[in-house]
């Protein structure tokens, strides 16, 4: 007996590349890596006070943001560059400062790569670009769902051949 | 509503020139506890028709042995607020819906900056002694005009000290909106409660600024204001129900035996929506976006009116 559908659940975030001018009394610029790009969009926003992050290292983006953000008016606007699990992460960061999703640009990710959560082991595999994808936690072969998680910054992942171990369907590339 | 609670009118006070508090105590059960920012339903069966408004409570939450309500005196009033002035006495039952929450603070915020607009200060006043126990950040910022409203502003002003800020129009000292948006830290968020106009400058102040949507929160009951009469068909039975000048379409509803879902009867909460097939709509409700409202298929019956002589619902 097959199951009539499947319930599928897509909160697969949308990215946007072109960027409103939408007004704010602070701007704060953080990036994985400086693009040309986003150090022109840094430049051209002409805001009273703006500062410009420029760090891969969550731990070190922690402390700067307490400091940034110890005075920083209610109209704020942050600007997010870097890969998806980065922009998300910092936004977690953000949102622990009161800095809420709407005041938020992220930009589209620097790569397709997808960090995918464990539902048996709980690991968060990075760095993901084809599904079925291997569990770095428990080595189970895990389908890779558009179900986002925006604290772990990862997609749900649930074992796909959990019936028939055999049973290994094709790889597919990830967008 | 079958759910409904009895219960005794304790006290009656005068806060206000246009404004009265009562006091009310339950007669069978214990009251429901209820969180900062609820409401309650009140029943209040004039000669003329029964009509049903909601009140904030405005009592501590801790206090679950009475709810205190504060009732003003509308000028357009239909009769409700007439009601509660002129006929209610100390000693009288009355019945009220369970309290129910569309305005609860996001207890998550660094900082809230409540507005207040006359007898719209209400839900705040079962904000603050919440918002002290936490030992949060907060400001109340309190408008009114001294010869109607401004009930509780003294007991107000010396039990937050710092905390609290009023201007009287009546004596000439406005809020400057803009300015004091401009003030507020990152993660604050803004609480409204009071006429259209004030939550309409404070959106409008906020959006100019850059401050994030989803940091206002707004509430403001309207009660139902009179208009042209008109004819609802009902689509499924093809029952005609004639709503005069002062029935809202809901009260209409209701007194023609078609029961629909409700809650705050104030164009707030969405529960009473109905799809319309046919006709114009004169919306008036606080729930639908303006892209529902301009679609045209849907109304909120507790406030809002055909535009034209007959609407037709699918209800």
């Amino acid at each position: 007996m097959e199951p009539e559908s499947v319930s599928v659940v897509t909160s697969k975030p949308i990215y946007r590349s072109e960027i409103s001018d939408a007004p704010c009394a602070y701007s704060l610029f953080i990036c994985e890596q400086l693009s040309t790009a986003f150090s022109d969009l840094y430049q051209s926003k002409t805001v009273a006070k703006r500062d410009l992050v420029d760090d891969g290292d969550l731990e070190s983006v922690k402390d700067q943001l307490v400091t940034l953000l110890a005075d920083a008016p209610a109209a704020t606007l942050v600007y997010l560059s870097g890969t998806e699990k980065y922009m998300w992460l910092v936004g977690e960061q953000l949102k622990a400062l009161g800095v809420t999703e709407d005041q938020m640009v992220m930009l589209p990710p620097l790569n397709t790569e997808r960090s995918v959560f464990c539902c048996h082991c709980y690991t968060v595999t990075d760095h993901v670009v084809t599904a079925p994808a291997t569990c770095a936690g428990c080595g189970k072969l895990l389908a890779v769902t558009d179900h986002f998680a925006k604290s772990h910054a990862a997609y749900f992942g649930y074992q796909v051949n959990a019936e028939n171990a055999t049973e290994i369907p094709e790889s597919v590339e990830l967008s | 509503m079958s759910n409904q609670i009895k219960v005794e009118v304790a006290s009656i006070c005068q806060v206000a020139p246009t404004i009265r508090e009562f006091t009310l105590e339950a007669i069978d059960d214990e009251l429901y506890p209820f969180s900062p920012g609820a409401h309650v339903v009140v029943e209040m069966p004039s000669a003329k028709k029964i009509y049903k408004n909601a009140y904030s409570l405005l009592s501590d939450p801790a206090d679950t042995n009475r709810y205190r309500i504060a009732v003003r005196l509308q000028e357009t009033s239909r009769g409700g607020s007439i009601y509660m002035h002129e006929q209610v006495k100390v000693g009288d039952q009355l019945l009220i819906s369970p309290p129910s929450n569309l305005f609860s603070p996001f207890w998550l915020a660094k900082k809230h900056l409540m507005l207040a607009g006359g007898v719209g200060v209400t839900p705040f006043m079962s904000y603050i002694p919440e918002m002290l126990r936490r030992n949060t950040d907060f400001e109340l910022h309190y408008m009114y005009r001294s010869l109607q409203t401004g009930a509780y502003k003294n007991e107000l002003s010396e039990q937050l000290g710092d905390k609290y800020f009023g201007y009287d129009s009546d004596r000439h000292t406005r809020c400057d909106v803009t300015e004091l948006l401009s003030q507020q830290p990152l993660g604050t968020h803004i609480y409204i409660c009071g006429p259209e106009s004030l939550i309409q400058a404070v959106e409008e102040a906020a959006q100019t600024l850059g401050l994030p949507a989803s940091v206002i929160h707004s509430e403001e009951f309207a009660a139902p204001k009179p208009g042209m009469p008109f004819i609802a068909e009902i689509k499924s039975s093809g029952k005609q129900v004639e709503v005069s000048a002062e029935d809202s379409l809901l009260e209409a509803l209701e007194a023609s035996d078609i029961s629909v879902p409700n809650l705050c009867r104030g164009g707030v909460c969405g529960q009473c929506v109905c799809t319309v097939e046919e006709g114009d709509i004169d919306h008036r409700d606080q729930y639908l976006s303006d892209d529902e409202k301009a679609a045209g298929n849907a109304i909120m019956p507790c406030v809002s009116r055909a535009a034209g002589e007959r609407l037709v619902l699918d209800i």
